[in-house]
């Protein structure tokens, strides 16, 4: 490049940066917002509502450059994503950093995208719907999740799910579960659920197994595991038939359940 | 009573246990302790001042909130707001953001909360070009930067 060229593409380069300083003024001119400090931006992002379905949130990251940097450089902005796109789920994951995710998927997600993009160590709370069918996924309940407090699993009471060995067993902050229309649920494998003594919540609308013969004692070992329980409703949860519980001679201890606020039994 | 000095120079005497609700200056009383000298507030004009007291008196005797609260934990994620917040919100743009501004400042959680609540309701369901027009900002991204853009909006519509 010649001496005139070389200078010519440099006043050029300066006619650029000085037109990107007009355009950063005049778009902050009048405007009172980006005055703002970035963590109250950021709150100001958080709090725009999120419903089923909706991705309209990501707008606040289209309106200027201020607004996306701030976006762009808040790992939890990213990380609350209820019933959105795969291929838009995927894209947030990948902003998310180490945000602790929450994730709600609708029966339009395939099973496993959640899995594939997403870092175990992240997940806080999980909303599954599988009424689209699913089981596959469940399996993936049985490797550790450090932070996971919250799951939620809306099943299909026509498809015949099995509760893998040692669900939830590696959750060790599990404060809320919640099975809703599970079939062939299995009370002998919720104490690994459950073995941690954290849960708050237990929700369960469930069919039991007709092979799960659920014995006093279990039943009581699963009550006995869950001392902070705040919140217990079994819906078609309980056999049918009590007999067990009718005829057993053996005498029961208790299970006291001092922080329960709800009990509903159906 | 409290002195505090604006930066428009405006003296305001006011109650302890009114302006206790700014957890900036309950730490200053109680690091200072007792004292005739006012408490300069540089970055508030007295006009704002005014306004931030009165939300103060409001709530004088409510329980104040814990103080290690990040901003973006502020209170629920809800956008529910109190009847006299909503009104007493009911202001112009630049006295809104005046109010955001003081309430970080003076570390009032509470009143940071519902303006920041004030500001998310007003961009409920806008476009960025309606956010845009209603904050008076102009859209100052590269053809790149929109062209990344429309491909999220694309990602963000796709099913």
């Amino acid at each position: 490049m010649s001496a005139s060229n070389s200078h010519h593409a440099s006043s050029a380069g300066l006619e650029d940066q000085k037109q990107g300083k007009r355009h950063d003024l005049e778009a902050r001119r009048g405007s009172l917002l980006p005055d703002l400090p970035p963590e109250i931006l950021a709150a100001i992002f958080l709090l725009i509502p999120r419903d089923v379905g909706d991705t309209s949130w990501i707008r606040v990251t289209h309106v200027c450059r201020l607004w996306r940097e701030v976006a762009l450089n808040y790992p939890r902005f990213w990380s609350v994503l209820n019933s959105v796109p795969p291929c838009f789920m995927e894209f947030a994951l990948a902003r998310s950093g180490c945000a602790p995710i929450s994730v709600h998927t609708s029966e339009d997600t395939p099973d496993d995208i959640l899995f594939k993009v997403l870092s175990l160590d992240q997940l806080q709370e999980v909303s599954l719907n599988l009424t689209a069918g699913g089981r596959t996924v469940l399996s993936h309940f049985t490797k550790s999740f450090p932070i996971l407090e919250t799951v939620e699993i809306f099943g299909d009471v026509s498809e015949s799910w099995f509760m893998p060995k040692n669900f939830l067993s590696e959750s060790r902050h599990l404060k809320h579960l919640l099975l809703d229309n599970w079939r062939s649920f299995t009370w002998g494998r919720l104490p690994q659920a459950a073995q941690c003594g954290t849960l708050l919540t237990l929700s369960l609308n469930v069919h039991v197994d007709a092979e799960d013969v659920l014995s006093p004692e279990t039943f009581l070992q699963c009550m006995g595991r869950m001392p902070l329980l705040q919140i217990l409703e079994l819906e078609y949860a309980l056999p049918s038939t009590q007999a067990d519980f009718a005829t057993s001679s053996s005498p029961f201890q208790p299970v006291v359940l001092q922080h329960l606020r709800e009990l509903s039994l159906k | 009573m409290v002195l505090l000095l604006t930066s428009d120079n405006e003296m305001f005497s006011v109650a302890e246990d009114v302006i206790k609700r700014s957890a900036y200056i309950k730490n200053m009383l109680e690091d200072v302790g007792e004292s005739d000298l006012p408490i300069p507030l540089p970055n508030v004009e007295s006009n704002v001042l005014v306004k931030i007291l009165e939300y103060c008196e409001h709530y004088r005797g409510e329980p104040l909130p814990a103080s290690d609260v990040d901003p973006a934990e502020i209170g629920d994620r809800s956008l529910d707001i109190a009847d006299w917040d909503q009104k007493y919100m009911a202001v112009d743009q630049e006295m809104l953001f005046e109010i955001i501004l003081a309430a970080n400042y003076l570390d009032i959680k509470s009143l940071l909360d519902v303006g920041c609540k004030t500001v998310a309701k007003m961009m409920k369901g806008k476009s960025s070009e309606e956010i845009r027009t209603l904050f008076n900002i102009a859209n100052d991204f590269t053809p790149e930067e929109e062209a990344q853009i429309r491909k999220e909006n694309a990602w963000a519509e796709c099913r």
